[in-house]
């Protein structure tokens, strides 16, 4: 077996599983920055969301101004192709995490870039939810509280798993890019390693394990879905 | 039974949109007593939906004043704006029951759970919650059904879901919007009746927006006809039926409206000289005596029948007759006295009417 790898996968081999440019930690910074840019990015793309439904003209705390604020703040990040967000917000990243280069460093360009992206996709979710199911549970008294948690998010459950498994892999897709700015990660070991080295073999495994994990994702995420949908028996 | 548990004064709701203003509600002032059931009809865009969602302030007026059950919720003129504070608010609203057309239930909760959801701020405990909700949905008749998500359920069974989580926190009133309209005619009937039936054994309060008149005719006592935003004609439903003046409420109630489009059309009344044409509506109490005959018999009139119908108002056949009655003066003025005694209301219809006008549409 590691005989037929090497005939056929060498440089793959010499990659090695460790060390520098092994591929556990490749795998290890791939999987370390998208969960913690899916968790600071989804924290805020979620509150923005969930404030663009709230604030809006027919929400349940209408408020031009703050919903003015939500609408262009998701706007202008969403303009700024994310490979210049990189460099654009150097400064910023340095000051929150002390540096600019380095899988740590790559957090704050991979949260900024993938919240307003999850913002929108929130915002639909939650509008996705009949304004009469609101107007009902007002009918019955329901507080503020009541009715963002056990009707927009509880009815939008389904939905919000959905948009989020879109989201996670958006954001793997992103981990890629963010390797060009030394994040490392199967991204840069299938750029660096693999394209620049004329090392196709180390390429093709790279995509295939992020193709692995994109499956994984999806799988998860249509499986959750499913189970917390009771709209469409 | 003559206290006002709804007394909506002159209340206007108005939208404006970029360039337009939309009168939705004008000047309106209804009164329903408590124990009523009131049934606003009108067609689509008439502001009755919007009328009754200022019960409950779910639509907030423009101006007017809006008192239920004794305590101002709402009241703006030109000095004065005054707005029953949030929590209080919510708790009136616990007290003002509604169901929709489209039943707005939870789709992700049980149905036990939606009519637990209405109970969060009841101050009961989780057992005590659980068991009021249960008998809730057991006396809407859906006992087994607890665990069942909506979407399992038949239309008419989501909408008596929906009565259960209305009914939750025992209010005084149910406002009924549309709830009838998107389901088929039996189990139109069946909320219909049960509605009525819960008005009867809760001494619960029903406003009944439809655009259906045969749901207002099986269970309403009261009629409001709603035409762009304003309430055009009210009252009794034996009265509105039997004695419509606006051209609206006769295309909504037919009846004798219907009657005289008939006789119109096909200009069936043509009197002599010793004719007259009266509308008489008698109900099944007063359906013994044999009246056509005793007319001949007694008085020397002669009664031709030129038009006659039956219709159920709130369970109690009406019936409509139009007749021509031929005899001298003095004879026809005892035969009425006669008719009088029997307790049948007499609608004297001029020749004026028949001819003129045109049909009702």
């Amino acid at each position: 077996m590691s005989e037929l790898f090497a005939k056929y996968l060498p440089n793959v081999v010499f990659q090695g599983w460790t060390g520098d440019g092994g591929w556990l930690p490749a795998i290890g910074q791939t999987l370390y920055m998208t969960f913690w840019s899916a968790l600071f990015g989804g924290v805020l793309g979620f509150i923005f969301g969930i404030g663009l439904v709230l604030t809006d003209e027919d929400g349940i705390s209408a408020n031009r101004g703050l919903f003015s604020f939500f609408d262009k703040v998701v706007s202008l990040f969403r303009a700024i192709p994310f490979i210049i967000l990189l460099a654009f917000i150097a400064p910023l990243t340095n000051l929150i995490v002390g540096t600019q280069i380095g899988t740590t460093a790559a957090l704050v360009p991979l949260s900024l870039g993938i919240f307003p992206f999850y913002a929108r996709q929130v915002q639909v979710a939650l509008k996705s939810v009949d304004q009469g199911i609101i107007e009902a549970a007002q009918s019955v008294g329901a507080t503020f509280s009541d009715i963002v948690f056990d009707v927009y998010l509880r009815e939008a459950r389904s939905e919000l798993i959905r948009i989020t498994t879109v989201t996670l892999i958006s954001l793997i897709g992103l981990t890629a890019m963010a390797g060009a700015i030394g994040a490392g990660g199967l991204g840069n070991m299938a750029i660096a390693y693999g394209y620049n080295r004329f090392a196709n073999d180390t390429t093709f495994v790279a995509t295939l394990l992020v193709l692995i994990l994109v499956i994984i994702v999806q799988l998860v995420g249509d499986f959750l879905a499913k189970i917390f949908n009771h709209k469409n028996a | 039974m003559s206290e006002e548990i709804i007394k909506l004064d002159k209340i206007n709701v108005t939208f404006e949109q970029k360039n337009k203003r939309i009168d939705a509600v004008k000047e309106v002032t209804l009164h329903v007593n408590k124990g009523d059931i009131y049934g606003v009809v009108g067609y689509s865009g008439a502001g009755k939906s919007t009328l009754v969602r200022v019960i409950n302030l779910l639509q907030l007026p423009t101006s007017g004043r809006v008192e239920i059950g004794g305590a101002v919720l709402y009241q703006k003129d030109e000095q004065t704006e005054n707005i029953i504070d949030t929590k209080t608010l919510r708790e009136k609203r616990r007290k003002i029951g509604m169901i929709f057309q489209h039943f707005n239930l939870l789709n992700e909760q049980t149905i036990i759970q939606n009519v637990a959801f209405a109970l969060k701020h009841s101050g009961l405990k989780e057992k005590e919650i659980q068991e009021k909700a249960q008998n809730l949905l057991n006396l809407v008749g859906l006992d087994g059904r607890e665990n069942s998500y909506p979407v399992q359920l038949s239309g008419g069974q989501q909408q008596r879901v929906a009565i259960a989580r209305a009914l939750a926190n025992d209010p005084e009133i149910l406002i009924s919007d549309e709830a009838t309209s998107a389901l088929d005619p039996k189990n139109t009937i069946q909320i219909l009746d049960l509605l009525k039936d819960l008005n009867a054994k809760l001494g619960l309060t029903v406003v009944l927006i439809t655009h259906e008149m045969d749901a207002v005719k099986r269970i309403a006592n009261k009629v409001a006809v709603m035409d762009s935003g304003e309430i055009v004609e009210r009252g009794d439903l034996l009265q509105i039926f039997t004695n419509a003046k606006e051209k609206i409420t006769r295309e909504f109630i037919g009846g004798s409206a219907k009657a005289i489009a008939t006789l119109q059309d096909y200009q069936l009344a043509k009197l002599q000289q010793d004719e007259q044409i009266f509308q008489l509506t008698y109900s099944d109490k007063n359906v013994s005596e044999p009246i056509l005959i005793r007319l001949y018999k007694d008085f020397g009139v002669e009664a031709n029948i030129i038009y006659s119908n039956i219709e159920v108002l709130r369970g109690t056949p009406v019936g409509t007759l139009f007749v021509i009655i031929k005899g001298s003066l003095e004879n026809q003025k005892q035969a009425l006295e006669y008719l009088k005694s029997q307790r049948i209301i007499i609608t004297k219809i001029s020749e004026q009417t028949l001819v003129e006008g045109g049909s009702a549409k």
